[in-house]
C-alpha cells in the first residue's frame, strides 16, 4: 500500500514538475515536494534500502523479545519501586521512600557484601581457573584428549543448577557424606561443609566454579584457536622459551577473551540465586543470602513488590556501573590484532 | 375414536420431548484448575477424582502442581502462579497458608455453601472439630479438613534392641531421653567418628515445637501476637534441644538423611508424623519394626504435647464455577477419598481428618502399635503458626536458630534476637 502510494506521488509531481513552465511559489512548493517524493521512491527501490529493510526483519524477532521481555520489565520496575504495592491492593505512590528504607536496611547491606564477596571470588575462580586449564588443554598435543577434556569441562554447564545443588548438598553432608568419608579416611576431621557460616560461603564458590568452569575454558579455547602459529613460530625461532610465549603472546592475546569472561562472570555472579536457595537457604544466619534472594523473599514471601523492585534497580545500577568501569578499563590493558 | 386419541397423544408426546429435549441445554464443558503439592506425582492425585468425573462427565480437571519446600513458599508459589493468570478454582492447602490466603482475598468463605447445603452436614458431624476450627479465620471457615500432622519421636525397634534398651516408656523424662540417646550413640568401628546416632533433629519450627510444648510453653502466645522466646520455660527447652548435638553428642551436626539412617539403622530416634509412614514403608520397613512415643518432659509429671497442623481443600474467589468446586470439595472430603489415606499408598499418609476412619482395620495394619498417640497429643498440642505473617516469623526463626544449630550462637542471644525481631515484625502487622 505504502510502496503503490509513493509511486503515485512520484509520477504525479514528475508530470508537473514537466509541464509548468511558469513557476508560480506554489507550483515550486509541489515540485520540491514532488522531488522529494521521486528521491524517497528511489531510495526505498535501491539495493541498500532493500538491504536494510531485510535487515529490519532479521532483527525483529530479537528486537520484539527484547522490547517485551527486557526493556518493558525493566522500566516496569524502575517505575514499581517508587510505589508501595502488595501485588492486591491499589499501588501507593511513595517517592523515593523505598531507597531510603533500603539503606537504613542492616540486612540488605549483609546481602549485598555477601553478593558482591561471592561475585569476587567465583569470578577469579571461573575466570583465572577457566583461563590455565583453557591453556593446559590446548597444549596437549593429543586431539582425542583434547576433545574429551573439552567435553568434561563443560558437562557441568549444562546441568541444571538445582540438580548439582542437590548433587553436592548429598555429597558435602557433614555426618554421611561422601567427601567427609573420604576425607576421614585420610585422617582429615570431618568439615561442616554447608553448615558452618564459613564453609558454606565458600562450598557455594566452589560448587559455583565447578559448574561454570567449562563455559570459561571453552571461551578461552576459542580465543587460543584464533592466535597464528606464526608468533609462536617467530617466537620460537627468537629463542623465546615456554614463559616468554606464555606472557608475551598467549596472554596479551587472549585479553579480549578475558575481558568478555569477566563481564560475563561478574554480572552472572551478582545474579546467583539457585544454588544458595537450594542448599542454604541463605544460612546459617545470613551467611549465604545474597541480594537477589532477599529480593525474592520480599517480592513474593512478603508482597513487598515496591521494595524488592528497589532492590532490583540497585542491583542493576551496581551491575551497569561494574560493567561501565570494567570496559573503561578495557582499553588499558586488552589488546586486540 | 380411540386410535385417533393414540395418536394425539403419541404425537403430543413426541411433540414434548422434542421440546424439552430442544430447551434444555447440553452440560457446558467445564475445567477447572486443581493446585496440589508436586512432592506426589499426578497420578496419585487424580486417584482422588475417581468418582467425581464420572457424576460430573462435562468436567475436565487442569492439575496445576506446586513445588512444596515449605508452606510458606507452597504458598507464594500458587499466588504467583495465580497473579500469573493461572485459572484456579480449588486449592489444597495447609493451615499456616490460611490467614494469609484469607486476607488477601485469594480464598472463597466457605460458610455460605455450609449453611446451603444439607449434604455436607454429614462430613461436619465427622470431622475433628480442632481440625475445622483451625482452618477458619476471622469466623470463617476457608478451607475444610483433609488430614491432619503432628510429630511424635519414631524410635528404630532394632536399634533399641542392639543397645540393650526396652522400649521408651511413655512418660519419659529428659533425662531418660539423654540415656536412651547416649547409650544408642556409637562408634563402632574405632575411626574417632559415630557410626550410629541416638537421635536427630533440625533447628526447623516442625522440628523443635514439641520440645516447646512439652515444657509447657510455644514459640508464640495462642493468638500469635506475643513472642514467648525469652520464656524461661522456652530456653531450657531449646537449651536442651541444642545441647543433644553440641554438649552430649548423640545427634549430628549439619544436614543429615535421618529418614535413610533410620531405615539402614544407624540412626536410634528422629522426629516424624504420621505422614512418616509414607517414608518408611518404600524403604522396606514394616509397622512391626518401629514405633512412636511421646516427646519426653523435663519432669516427666507434665501432660504429654506436641504441635499439629492440617490440610484441607478450599475454593478461590476469583473460581468461575464456584457450584462445581463446591461438588469437587464435598468429593474430596468424602470418607471415599479419604480411606485413600489410610495405606499410604496414595498422595498422602497424613491421619484422616474424619474421626470414624481413625481406628479403621487398614490404617491399623500400615501403623505401628502405638499410632493412637498421635491422637492424644492432638487433644493436648498446639496449632502451628498461623497467622499473615507466617512467612516472616519463620524466617526469623530460621536465621537465628540455624545458627545456633551451627555452634555459632547461644541460645541466649538467639532468642533475643528472635524475640525483638519478632515483635518487629507483628507490630508493623
Amino acid at each position: 500500500m505504502q510502496y503503490s502510494a509513493v509511486r503515485r506521488i512520484a509520477q504525479t509531481g514528475e508530470r508537473f514538475s514537466t509541464l509548468t513552465s511558469v513557476r508560480s511559489p506554489k507550483a515550486q512548493e509541489a515540485a520540491i515536494l514532488a522531488r522529494q517524493a521521486t528521491a524517497s521512491w528511489n531510495w526505498v527501490n535501491s539495493l541498500r534500502a532493500r538491504e536494510a529493510i531485510a535487515g529490519y526483519f532479521f532483527i525483529l524477532p530479537t528486537l520484539l523479545s527484547f522490547l517485551v521481555f527486557f526493556l518493558i520489565p525493566t522500566i516496569s520496575g524502575l517505575g514499581m519501586s517508587l510505589f508501595d504495592w502488595d501485588f492486591f491492593s491499589d499501588p501507593d505512590y511513595v517517592g523515593l521512600d523505598n531507597f531510603i528504607e533500603l539503606s537504613q536496611d542492616k540486612l540488605f547491606l549483609t546481602t549485598l557484601k555477601n553478593t558482591a564477596l561471592f561475585a569476587l571470588f567465583a569470578t577469579a575462580g571461573n575466570v583465572g581457573l577457566g583461563m590455565f586449564i583453557a591453556i593446559g588443554i590446548n597444549s596437549i598435543k593429543w586431539s582425542w584428549l583434547r576433545a574429551y577434556l573439552r567435553t568434561a569441562y563443560f558437562i557441568p554447564f549444562v546441568i541444571s543448577t538445582v540438580v548439582v545443588a542437590l548433587m553436592f548438598g548429598f555429597l558435602l553432608q557433614e555426618s554421611t557424606g561422601v567427601v567427609n568419608y573420604y576425607l576421614s579416611r585420610l585422617g582429615i576431621q570431618r568439615i561442616p561443609w554447608l553448615s558452618s557460616s564459613t564453609w558454606a560461603f565458600r562450598s557455594i564458590v566452589l560448587i559455583d566454579v565447578w559448574k561454570h568452569i567449562g563455559f570459561f575454558t571453552l571461551i578461552f579455547l576459542a580465543g587460543l584457536q584464533a592466535i597464528p602459529s606464526e608468533l609462536y613460530e617467530a617466537a620460537l625461532v627468537d629463542g623465546a622459551g615456554r614463559r616468554v610465549r606464555l606472557t608475551r603472546i598467549t596472554i596479551p592475546l587472549l585479553t579480549p577473551s578475558l575481558f568478555f569472561s569477566l563481564i560475563i562472570a561478574l554480572i552472572g555472579a551478582f545474579q546467583v540465586f539457585e544454588s544458595m536457595y537450594v542448599l542454604t537457604n541463605g544460612g546459617p544466619g545470613d551467611a549465604t543470602r545474597t541480594v537477589v534472594m532477599y529480593l525474592y523473599r520480599e517480592a513474593f514471601g512478603s508482597f513487598n513488590m515496591g521494595y524488592a523492585a528497589s532492590m532490583a534497580v540497585v542491583l542493576f545500577f551496581i551491575i551497569l556501573a561494574l560493567t561501565i568501569t570494567q570496559v573503561r578499563l578495557g582499553d588499558r590493558w586488552v589488546f586486540y590484532r | 375414536m380411540k386410535s385417533i386419541l393414540k395418536r394425539s397423544m403419541l404425537i403430543m408426546a413426541l411433540v414434548i420431548l422434542a421440546t424439552t429435549t430442544a430447551i434444555t441445554p447440553a452440560q457446558d464443558e467445564v475445567t477447572l484448575g486443581f493446585v496440589y503439592g508436586s512432592f506426589a506425582p499426578q497420578e496419585k492425585w487424580e486417584a482422588y477424582f475417581e468418582g467425581f468425573l464420572e457424576a460430573h462427565p462435562n468436567v475436565t480437571i487442569n492439575y496445576i502442581p506446586v513445588p512444596l519446600d515449605s508452606w510458606g513458599d507452597y504458598t507464594q508459589k500458587i499466588v504467583t502462579t495465580m497473579l500469573g493468570g493461572e485459572q484456579v478454582d480449588v486449592i489444597w492447602n495447609a493451615i499456616e497458608a490460611v490467614p494469609l490466603m484469607a486476607e488477601r482475598g485469594v480464598l472463597r468463605e466457605l460458610d455460605s455453601f455450609l449453611e446451603s447445603d444439607p449434604d455436607i452436614q454429614e462430613f461436619l458431624d465427622d470431622a475433628n472439630p480442632k481440625l475445622l476450627e483451625g482452618l477458619r479465620w476471622n469466623d470463617q471457615q476457608y478451607l475444610l479438613p483433609f488430614a491432619w500432622n503432628t510429630t511424635l519421636i519414631y524410635y528404630n525397634k532394632a536399634v533399641l534392641e542392639a543397645a540393650g534398651l526396652p522400649e521408651p516408656p511413655p512418660d519419659w523424662t529428659w533425662d531418660d531421653f539423654l540415656e536412651y540417646a547416649t547409650t544408642i550413640t556409637q562408634d563402632t568401628d574405632g575411626d574417632g567418628n559415630n557410626d550410629v546416632w541416638g537421635f536427630h533433629h533440625n533447628a526447623w519450627l516442625w522440628h523443635l515445637g514439641p520440645w516447646l510444648v512439652s515444657n509447657g510453653s510455644f514459640f508464640l502466645n495462642e493468638d500469635f501476637t506475643e513472642p514467648w522466646y525469652s520464656r524461661p520455660e522456652s530456653i531450657e527447652a531449646l537449651q536442651f534441644a541444642r545441647d543433644l548435638i553440641w554438649e552430649h553428642g548423640v545427634g549430628p551436626s549439619g544436614s543429615f538423611n535421618f529418614r535413610e539412617a533410620f531405615v539402614a539403622g544407624t540412626l536410634g530416634m528422629m522426629i516424624d508424623s504420621p505422614a512418616g509412614r509414607q517414608r518408611l514403608i518404600p524403604a522396606g520397613m514394616s509397622a512391626d519394626d518401629y514405633d512412636v512415643v511421646f516427646f519426653p518432659t523435663k519432669s516427666g509429671e507434665a501432660a504429654p504435647g506436641s504441635q499439629w497442623g492440617t490440610d484441607g481443600y478450599g475454593i478461590t474467589k476469583d473460581s468461575q464455577h464456584p457450584d462445581l468446586a463446591w461438588e469437587m470439595v464435598k468429593h474430596l472430603v468424602s470418607t471415599e477419598v479419604m480411606s485413600k489415606l489410610l495405606s499410604g499408598e496414595f498422595a498422602s499418609a497424613s491421619a484422616p481428618a474424619r474421626q470414624s476412619l481413625a481406628s479403621d482395620p487398614v490404617l491399623v495394619a500400615a501403623s505401628p502399635a502405638n499410632y493412637q498417640r498421635f491422637y492424644e497429643v492432638l487433644e493436648n498440642g498446639r496449632t502451628v503458626i498461623n497467622a499473615p505473617y507466617f512467612a516472616e516469623l519463620a524466617e526469623i526463626h530460621d536465621r537465628y536458630m540455624s545458627q545456633v544449630w551451627a555452634n555459632e550462637m547461644s541460645v541466649e542471644e538467639a532468642v533475643a534476637s528472635i524475640q525483638a525481631d519478632m515483635e518487629a515484625v507483628i507490630a508493623d502487622n
